[in-house]
Formats: structure tokens, C-alpha cells, sequence
């Protein structure tokens, strides 16, 4: 089909779907129209070459990645008006490809959040099917990924710190990729917990984290030796992701992926990743700690949001202004500073972040391949014993109702949702999100976790899995 | 095993072999942190309550007096803490491109970092670490292999983003120490007193307010540059000026190793039309340290820190032995003058020296010169030097950076003077000769142009000029009466007489002086005017 077509069909989507709020702003038709046929005559041009894959495509953008075309709001009143004099590289390299940047899609503010409700331009929903009421969208990508769902673009881009794109992947159907930290750079993409930050490859210079080219060669090929070529890979389902409050459909579901894996001669193993428990607590300290250093930026002196006041009665520097970020961003900045006072540190930061050494530490004594990143000694895997990748769920129940979120006693409710997302995060590693097919009822999303670097094998097996379980297209 | 790892500044010799980069002095600020001297108790169970306080407010106030007048009172020792906030001689921000300075209109040099826009990251500007090695090793600091950055909270609307990146939990350099010298204060004996430091670290400036009445003005131009901050660990403070003496000798010794750019800041309070300190160390206050997780560890190869402390010029002390010693023969307090017009780029000292080295030359040996004016070459260029020719750049309003006059000029002059060639009147005449504008002649050209050479004047010819200096009546019969009682005390004896009998033929000399206008040394025309005197009276 032709571009053109292509995007017209998905502007027809966008415009049936309007009322899910995917998006904060939107391309204006001419300006779209006009870049897809400047790529439509490139590629079809006698001499023509297309610069990609993505070339002519529509491309979301998550509303937390600096673009120069639209605002940057983060989905918050305090950037309601703001847009960025610069693109993120993300967003840079993905124009130098041909695409064509569709819009910025909604998301909870600042990206804290698990279903996309915490945004100040309104809810994020999935469409409802059967005259059932509305679902959640997960989040905080929940826009990009309703996008993505409905057919409003090729693709999005979303940010994952603990989870944010492969939740909403998950409770949406779609496909949601998290890289190993550091190999895309964050640069224009704000900031919300720096060190488990990631966003879709490449070095860059402007961003002190992103991974230099000499590494990434150095891991890359210690990895491609340390491979098994050819021979059936070892795959391993980590026990303490089996949660009493697992929905029986995704226990099903992982179960049904296991099995086809098998049926593929690959080998099955149980793993033991034992502090996973204690991961939860670690994100929910390291995080906000993080966040509220970030968004400590937000004062309303130099772009975004000002209040008239600049400080409260009793002498409080700007916080008549920051009293205008959303509740959970609050209640996370207050939880993060709190955990970075000199009487609660030594309790909290510090703890979470040896509690986070350890995750990293369980998942490298299950892979059969070391953490090139920290060293160079092969010895230093598990070897024969190890598994290739690990295979569990990334979410304990399909997308919920909307209204019974809202229901919810506390706020931290929301938080239980990450338990399965996050150990990842902590650990840098890669981690893709897919839709399997169980039975008659709608996907279910199961994560593919490979080593440090080793995106290569988690695609494979990502690709058995898709070719096996995944939703047939129409 | 943090994926943070990656991020690592490595910090190898090739990464600080750059150029020198001057800046105009400009910034310090100082915080000193005394500890108030236990107050006795209070006995609140009787009625001695209120008489006890009113003595302890009544001493307290001596106290006060006391250290105004810069003793403390007796049975108190003092300790005293400094924080000292240096810019680096950097051309470039910290973390930003962007460059620094000083003179650009305001909110000109602000990168998308530097303003704390979303979605910008830092970046360690491996430039600014050869300043700050250099202050850590003038300071004889450890430098650490590792050192880190985290961030410390507060809001302020100078601070961006809220935070500012400091080290705080393992700093670039630890456990040094300056030492103070009597020339430093009167406190040190020659062993010296050492002041221990406990660490210099790298932090990021702030923005500048200028604050009126009404509104507050920011200026994010300095935002982000790179300052060292050295903590000493507390000290002994035997006198107040003690206090003032270290931050000297810290400045002079950041100065002479091109580490900073020094100067001071204080807010200027237009309300109340005097200087206030902008932020008070408020001891509540909790700044939330926190790593910086965009920023990883900072690496120092080996061999960096020796490869720069062998291109460290000489320190202050090292300094002031040579120009006192025996090649320079100056006295400490012309010395530490000229120490303090060195600053930083201007290069005061190595004038001088070339000056001295020109004029030593041209006299043939150090020995001839001082046989000829009693005093050594490195003095007497001291003097011209200090008194002469930082004197007319004075009246000229030049600063020393923009001196008109070569050393061959100076050097020039000064030979001239010592081999009596011109007299010290002319010397002087001649100096400012040189400072007018459009002046291009060389020194020789101007003397022998001007004809002020010394005139070989014979002693007949010289004593025929005196007569007639002391006969003639040119001047409203002025010299008539001043020879008359010269005549006059011919009749008195003793010493009193000869004395003032010397004033009066002072008189004579000053007439034939002028006369000649200076290009005959005095010692002579003494000589002769006596003679004439003789002869006449």
C-alpha cells in the first residue's frame, strides 16, 4: 500500500478513536501529508532508496521526549505551555530515518504512574469492547501504546523506567521494548528516575550515560562467542514471579508460552531469583528519591508554569507554583525527599540501593553469559547451567477496569503492578513486552528478559514466540 | 554492577594538555563558622537570674569590643572554619559547553543545561580539571584516584535546577594544608603555622541576582562554571586578622598557580545601602545529598597528578624567598608588592626580573652598579619599579596589564642612571616623557634629543654658574638676604650656627639646581657652593 494510504487509513483511526486521549498534540493534516509524500517521491523516485524502515511512517511520540515541533508537557500544568528549542536524539535520529513525527501522545504526568490516568490534559483509555465499560491503558506510555493499539500510527515511542512501556504493551496487546540502559540515549528525554531511565540505538555524546561505541563493541562480541550457536537455547521461568495474585489467565497464558518454547526443542528450566521481593520497595525508594531531585527544576522562574506568588506565606521558595503538580507527582516528590533527608538515608536510599546490586546480582547468576558491561571474564556467567533468557509475565492480570482503578483505596495499589516490571529496570537489562494468545479472551503480555546487551537472543526468542502465539493479523 | 558504570570520566594526560585560559579576577565568597564560646550557666532556681544575665550581656559586649580590637578575651580559644568558593580559570562552563564570562550582557551564555530545561544532561568538561588539580596540588592535597559528584538541594532562583552538583561523599582532593610565614602574619614564628585543609572539591556556581527594591534580576550567565571549594578543617585563631591572613595566603597561592580567578562577591543591599551575605548557613537547613545518577565517577589516570605538578609554577613562598634573597636583594614588603600585582596573568614579577637582567647586562657585573649608587640592581629596579613607575601608571589610571613601557625602555633608563649618565631628576622627567601619548622615541634618542645628559661641567665652569647664583639679585633680593645672613653667623659659634648655616647654603644648592636643571649631581654643586661661599662671605 502506498504511504499515503497507509496514512490516511491511521488518521481515520485517530479521528474514531479521539475520544481514548491518546494524544496531548497532534500534526496538523497538510504538514503530514505533505512530509509522507516528500518520502513517497524519495522512495519512488527512479534512483530512489528508502532510508528505512520507518521511512514515510507514522511515528508517535511520547509527550516526555523534547521535540521543537509541539510542546513538551510531560502531561503536567507545569509544562503546559512549554516546547523544547531542541529535539531528543531519539526523536532527531527518528526524523534523519524518514519518519514522520505524528504527535505527542498523553501519558501520567512526569511518567509516574500505571495507568495513564495522572495526566493534567485528562485520562488515558482503551476502547471498550462489547458495551463493557473502559480499561485502563496501563502507563505511563498508556497514550503511546493505545496509539499503536488502535492503528493510529506504525509505531511509538514510550519510556520505560520501571515498566511504563511494558505495562501499557501489555494491558494493550501491542509490542513494547525496553533496551538495556544506556544503549539509547536519554538526551531531550525528561527526566524522571535518571539511572533506570531508558527510551528505542546508538551512542550519543550529549548523554553521560549513553553506552561509548567501544563498549558497546566489546560487549557485543564477547556476547556473539559466548552464544549457542545453532543448539537449542535454555530458558528459564523465575519462581518468584509466580505471585498468589496472579490471574489464572496470565499464569495460563505463561504456562501456554512455556510449552510452545518446548514444542520448539528448546529447554525449559525453573529459576530462582530470590530477592525479587525486594525489588519493589527498592524502585518505589530509588525513583521518587531520583524524581524528586529532577523535577526540583520546575519552579516557574525560566519556562513552564509561574503563579503569581513566588513563594507561600510563611517563606516557602516557589511552592505556590509547584503546588500545581498532580497528586502522585507530589505525593512522590515528598516520599523521594523524605528518603533523601540525612535522618532517613542511611534507612532508605542507601538500602534500596544495595537492595538493588542484589537484584542485579540475582539475574546474572541465572544467565548463562556474564554482565559484560561490569567485566570481562566469561567465568563470570553461569555457563552450561545458566539459562538464555527468562521468560514471565508483565503484568499480574489483563488490563483492568477503569472505574474499579479509580476505586482503589490507596494509590499505592497502583504501585503492586510494577512487581513484575521493575526487577528488570533495576537490573538494566532488556526486556520486551508481547501479546500471547490464550484461548478466546484477548492477549496477554509476556516479557522476554535477556542479559546485559543481548537483545540479539531476546529477539529470537521473542520472534518464536510472536510466530507461535501471537494475535494473527487481520 | 550499576549500569551507571559506563559513564565514567577517565581523565588521562591527554585529555589536559590545553591552553591557558586567563580570566579577569572576580569572585570569592567566605563563610567563616566560629563556635560562640560557652556561655556560664544561668541559675534560674534563684534571684540572681535576671543580675546574671544582665553581667553575662554586659561581658558579652566587652567580648565584642574585644575582638574588635582583634584580641580575644582571656581563658577563650578560638576556632575558626573557612569555606572558600574560587572560580576556575576555565574557559568553558563544568558541565556545558558554554563558555564563561564575565563582561557579556546578561542571560548570553546559557546552554540548555545550564538553564535546567527538560531533557538536558550534563557533561564533564574535562577542561576544567587541570585548574583544579592544580589548586588541590598547590594546596599539597591527596588527590583522589576516584572521586564522584552528587547533588545538593536547595531552591533559589540563581540555582536552575534546583540542585547543585557538588562532591560530597567523595570529593577530587583531601588532607592539605597552607603555611602561614611571619611575612604572612605576625602570628607564625619562621617554622610557620600550618592550617590543615580537608578537602577541595568541584562544584558549579550559581547565577547572579542583582536585587533593587522591588524585583529581583537574574543573570544565568555564570550558572554552572567551575569553582573549587576548599574547606579547611578547623584552626586556631590567635588574633582576628589571623582568619584574614589565611584567606591571603589561600588567594595568592590559587593566583600563582593560574588554578583561579579570585575576587569577591557580595550582594549589594540597595535598600539598606550596604553589603549583605546572600544566603545564610542556615544549620537546619537539609540539602538532600544525593549521587548525581546522570554523572558517573571521575577517574584520575596515573601519572596526571605528577604530570602536573611538575608544570605547577613556583608558589608564593618560593617566590618571595627569591626576590628577597640574594639574586633580587628586596625587602619582603617590596616583594609581597610586587607579588600582588602579579596577579594571575599580568606578570608583574617576571617584568621586574627581565628588567633587572637587562640592566645587569649593560652595567657589566651586579658589583659595578652597586658601587656606583651604594645599593643593588635588584633594589634599585625595585624601587624604580614600584615607586616610579607604578606610580605614574597610578596618576595615568593604566592598569598594570596594559603598561606602555617596554623592559628595554625601563631597563634603558635605569642604565642611564646608574652610570650617571642622567641625573635621578631627569630620570623621573623622563619617565613621564615616555607615557605621553604618541611618544615613540627610544630612551637614548629622548636624552640626546632633549639634550638632559650630564653636562661635563668643569669645576671653574661650575663654580662660575654658583657665583653668579649667589651675587646676582634675580629674585626679589632673596639671595641677597640669604647671603647676608649667611655673613650674619659668621658671628656665631658652635653647632648650632653650623647647622643652620647648612640650611641656608641648602638654599644656594637649590637655586644652581634648578638652574642646571638637575644634570649635575648634587654632592657636587654642595661641594662647590661651598667653595663659593667661602670666598665670598
Amino acid at each position: 500500500m502506498a504511504l499515503l494510504e497507509i496514512a490516511k487509513k491511521s488518521l481515520l483511526a485517530a479521528e474514531k478513536y479521539f475520544a481514548l486521549n491518546s494524544f496531548i498534540s497532534v500534526q496538523s493534516r497538510p504538514e503530514l501529508f505533505g512530509q509522507i509524500q516528500a518520502s513517497q517521491e524519495r522512495i519512488y523516485a527512479d534512483s530512489g532508496e528508502s532510508k528505512s524502515s520507518i521511512d514515510g511512517q507514522l511515528i508517535a511520540v511520547k509527550d516526555n521526549i523534547c521535540t521543537t515541533d509541539f510542546p513538551t508537557t510531560c502531561a503536567s500544568k507545569l509544562l503546559e505551555q512549554y516546547t523544547s528549542p531542541f529535539d531528543a536524539t531519539v526523536v532527531r535520529k527518528a526524523k534523519e530515518a524518514g519518519a514522520v513525527i505524528m504527535g505527542k501522545t498523553n501519558m501520567d504526568e512526569f511518567g509516574m504512574g500505571s495507568h495513564s490516568m495522572y495526566s493534567h490534559f485528562g485520562p488515558v483509555m482503551q476502547s471498550a469492547k462489547d458495551g463493557q465499560p473502559a480499561r485502563s491503558a496501563g502507563g505511563s506510555s498508556g497514550g503511546s501504546a493505545v496509539a499503536v493499539a488502535t492503528g493510529m500510527c506504525y509505531a511509538a515511542l514510550g519510556t520505560d523506567t520501571g515498566g511504563s512501556v511494558r505495562l501499557p504493551a501489555a494491558y494493550c496487546g501491542v509490542v513494547g521494548f525496553k533496551p538495556s540502559y544506556g544503549m539509547l540515549s536519554r538526551w531531550g528525554v525528561v527526566a524522571y528516575a535518571n539511572s533506570l531511565d531508558t527510551a528505542t540505538n546508538g551512542h550519543d555524546d550529549c548523554d553521560p550515560t549513553s553506552i561509548t561505541p567501544q563498549t558497546r563493541e566489546r560487549i557485543q562480541d564477547r556476547l556473539s562467542r559466548g552464544r549457542r550457536k545453532g543448539q537449542r537455547l535454555v530458558i528459564g521461568y523465575p519462581k518468584e514471579f509466580n505471585l498468589v495474585e496472579l490471574d489464572d489467565s496470565v499464569r495460563n497464558a505463561w504456562e501456554t508460552t512455556l510449552a510452545h518454547l518446548n514444542s520448539q526443542s528448546h529447554k525449559i528450566v525453573a529459576v530462582s531469583l530470590p530477592h525479587t521481593k525486594h525489588a519493589l520497595s527498592a524502585y518505589y525508594v530509588l525513583a521518587p528519591a531520583e524524581a524528586s531531585s529532577n523535577l526540583a527544576k520546575y519552579d516557574g522562574v525560566r519556562y513552564g508554569y509561574r503563579d503569581p506568588a513566588d513563594r507561600s506565606e510563611d517563606g516557602l521558595l516557589f511552592s505556590p507554583t509547584r503546588a500545581n503538580f498532580g497528586a502522585e507527582v507530589r505525593r512522590r516528590i515528598i516520599a523521594g525527599a523524605y528518603s533523601l533527608s540525612s535522618e532517613a538515608i542511611d534507612n532508605y536510599f542507601l538500602k534500596a540501593q544495595s537492595a538493588r546490586r542484589i537484584v542485579q546480582r540475582d539475574f546474572s547468576n541465572a544467565f548463562a553469559q556474564p554482565n559484560y558491561l561490569t567485566t570481562d571474564n566469561p567465568e563470570e556467567g553461569r555457563g552450561g547451567e545458566g539459562v538464555d533468557v527468562l521468560i514471565a509475565p508483565c503484568s499480574l492480570s489483563k488490563a483492568p477496569f477503569l472505574e474499579d482503578v479509580k476505586m482503589q483505596k490507596s494509590p499505592l495499589d497502583s504501585y503492586v503492578n510494577d512487581v513484575l516490571t521493575v526487577p528488570a529496570s533495576l537490573a538494566g537489562i532488556p526486556a520486551i513486552c508481547l501479546p500471547v494468545m490464550h484461548g478466546e479472551e484477548g492477549p496477554v503480555g509476556m516479557q522476554v528478559m535477556a542479559q546485559y546487551g543481548d537483545e540479539e537472543t531476546m529477539w529470537e526468542v521473542a520472534k518464536i514466540i510472536e510466530e507461535g502465539l501471537g494475535p494473527k493479523l487481520e | 554492577m550499576s549500569p551507571r558504570i559506563p559513564a565514567i570520566a577517565y581523565i588521562c594526560k591527554s585529555c589536559l594538555r590545553l591552553p591557558y585560559y586567563p580570566i579577569p579576577p572576580r569572585r570569592l565568597t567566605t563563610t567563616t563558622t566560629t563556635p560562640p564560646p560557652p556561655r556560664p550557666p544561668a541559675d534560674f532556681e534563684t534571684g540572681e537570674f535576671r543580675k546574671d544575665l544582665k553581667k553575662r550581656l554586659k561581658s558579652e559586649h566587652k567580648s565584642r569590643q574585644s575582638l574588635r580590637r582583634g584580641t580575644f578575651p582571656e581563658g577563650y580559644t578560638v576556632t575558626c572554619g573557612l569555606e572558600i568558593h574560587a572560580q576556575l580559570n576555565c574557559a568553558r562552563k563544568l558541565f556545558s559547553p558554554s563558555s564563561t564570562s564575565i563582561s557579556a550582557p546578561p542571560n548570553t551564555h546559557i546552554a540548555p543545561f545550564d538553564a535546567a530545561l527538560p531533557g538536558s544532561q550534563p557533561r564533564l568538561n574535562k577542561s576544567v580539571l587541570l585548574p583544579a588539580l592544580r589548586a588541590a596540588i598547590a594546596l599539597r592535597c591527596r588527590v583522589n584516584e576516584v572521586s564522584r559528584f552528587d547533588r545538593k538541594h536547595y531552591f533559589y532562583w540563581d540555582q536552575p535546577s534546583g540542585y547543585q552538583i557538588t562532591q560530597f561523599y567523595s570529593a577530587l582532593a583531601n588532607d592539605g594544608c597552607v603555611v602561614l610565614y611571619p611575612h604572612d602574619t605576625p602570628h607564625a614564628s619562621s617554622g610557620g603555622v600550618r592550617v590543615p585543609i580537608r578537602q577541595v572539591q568541584l562544584e558549579q556556581d550559581t547565577g547572579k541576582t542583582i536585587a533593587s527594591a522591588n524585583v529581583s534580576l537574574v543573570d544565568l550567565n555564570r550558572v554552572g562554571a567551575g569553582l573549587v571549594e576548599i574547606i579547611t578543617a578547623p584552626f586556631d585563631v590567635p588574633g582576628v586578622e589571623f582568619a584574614s591572613a589565611v584567606m591571603k595566603k589561600l588567594q595568592a597561592t590559587l593566583r600563582a598557580v593560574g588554578a583561579c580567578v579570585v575576587g569577591e562577591t557580595r550582594g549589594w543591599d540597595v535598600e539598606r545601602g550596604t553589603t549583605k551575605r546572600l544566603r545564610g548557613k542556615e544549620g537546619e537547613v537539609d540539602y538532600r545529598y544525593m549521587p548525581d545518577p546522570d554523572l558517573g565517577p571521575l577517574v584520575i589516570a596515573p601519572g596526571v597528578v605528577e604530570g602536573v605538578r611538575e608544570g605547577l609554577p613556583p608558589l608564593p613562598d618560593e617566590v618571595l624567598e627569591q626576590l628577597t634573597g640574594t639574586e633580587y636583594h628586596l625587602s619582603v614588603k617590596d616583594a609581597q608588592t610586587l607579588m600582588m600585582w602579579d596577579e594571575g596573568e599580568v606578570g608583574v614579577i617576571s617584568y621586574y626580573k627581565d628588567v633587572v637582567k637587562k640592566v645587569t647586562t649593560a652595567l657589566g657585573t651586579p658589583a659595578a652598579a652597586k658601587e656606583r649608587k651604594g645599593k643593588e640592581v635588584g633594589k634599585i629596579v625595585g624601587n624604580w619599579l614600584i615607586h616610579e613607575l607604578g606610580g605614574t601608571l597610578t596618576t595615568h589610571s593604566i592598569p598594570w596589564s596594559l603598561n606602555p613601557l617596554t623592559t628595554t625602555a625601563l631597563s634603558s633608563l635605569i642604565t642611564h642612571l646608574l652610570t650617571n649618565n642622567i641625573t635621578s631628576a631627569t630620570a623621573k622627567s623622563l619617565l613621564s616623557t615616555l607615557f605621553s601619548p604618541g611618544e615613540t622615541r627610544t630612551v637614548d634618542q629622548v636624552i640626546e634629543q632633549e639634550d638632559v645628559a650630564i653636562k661635563p661641567l668643569s669645576e671653574v665652569e661650575l663654580e662660575e654658574v654658583v657665583r653668579r647664583a649667589v651675587t646676582s639679585d634675580d629674585d626679589g633680593g632673596r639671595s641677597v638676604g640669604v647671603l647676608a645672613r649667611i655673613r650674619g653667623l659668621q658671628d656665631e659659634d658652635g653647632g648650632r650656627g653650623g647647622k643652620k648655616r647648612k640650611g641656608l647654603t641648602s638654599f644656594f644648592v637649590g637655586k644652581v639646581m634648578k638652574e642646571l636643571e638637575g644634570r649635575v649631581r648634587a654632592e657636587r654643586v654642595d661641594g662647590a657652593v661651598e667653595r663659593v661661599l667661602r670666598e665670598v662671605v
